[in-house]
């Protein structure tokens, strides 16, 4: 699947249900579907409110399945993230009220994470998650 | 479309705010748009929101939540939070933030724990 969207609060639902409308081919489970939708939100907030500061871009969201695993890559053209380890750290956060629990809620609900940034091209941000059950026939 | 749909009842000094659907990003903007106003002229001494109705939170919701907390906090305020469903619960324990403001089965309780 691939979804475009400009970088707007409101879309962030667009993205969480078109995500989980992916995975739920895969046989996720309603529960690991509700963690899925998870991290693409923190994902695509986190490209709205840090890449692109609430000004205009598009966010890109990419999924594929590669044999029993989903894969999601979320990714921008904003400002990029000059220190990667230190925005993947738990309470880190660059606004105020925010809990800078982005990342965690992404490592915590998904198999694998990877994120490429360079300060000024963009962040690139890719999920993984494996699926136990087979989907329904 | 609004994704949070958000009720409010003031009784003195408590304000009773209930949601309905999602608390992600744009709920926790229209959250504070609505509750910011009510908290403005430090009347209020209680916040209560009702979570019963929320069908999913992020951290941009549990985010909203911890500053109303940190604001009340500021002027000896307190806040409660009531009937998160299994899901949402889950999401606030791991955040951490049922270590600092209470989550009650009911509004009654949340009422009478403060």
């Amino acid at each position: 699947m691939l979804l475009e969207l400009d970088s707007r609060s409101e879309n962030i639902a667009i993205a969480r249900l078109a995500v989980g409308a992916f995975a739920g081919t895969l046989g996720f489970t309603l529960a690991e579907v509700d963690e899925i939708k998870v991290a693409v939100s923190e994902a695509v907030t986190n490209c709205i409110v840090h890449a692109y500061r609430n000004g205009h871009g598009t966010v890109r969201i990419e999924g594929h399945i590669r044999g029993d695993e989903l894969q999601i890559t979320v990714s921008d053209s904003g400002c990029g993230i000059p220190d990667v380890a230190a925005a993947r750290t738990a309470a880190y956060s660059s606004e105020p009220d925010r809990m800078g629990l982005g990342f965690v809620f992404m490592e915590s609900f998904m198999d694998g994470l990877v994120v490429h940034s360079t300060v000024g091209v963009g962040t690139t941000v890719t999920m993984s998650k494996r699926c136990e059950r087979q989907p329904a026939a | 479309m609004a994704s949070l749909q958000i009720d409010w009842e003031e009784r003195q000094q408590l304000l009773i705010v209930r949601l309905h659907g999602e608390f992600d990003m744009a709920g926790a903007d229209r959250f504070r748009d609505v509750v910011d106003p009510l908290l403005e002229d430090g009347s209020v001494s209680h916040l209560c929101v009702d979570m019963s109705g929320v069908t999913f939170v992020d951290s941009s919701g549990i985010g909203a939540l911890l500053g109303r907390f940190r604001r009340l906090g500021a002027r000896d305020g307190a806040m409660s939070l009531v009937g998160a469903p299994a899901a949402v619960q889950g999401m606030l324990d791991l955040s951490g933030i049922l270590r600092v403001i209470p989550l009650y089965d009911s509004e009654h309780q949340a009422i009478r724990g403060a």
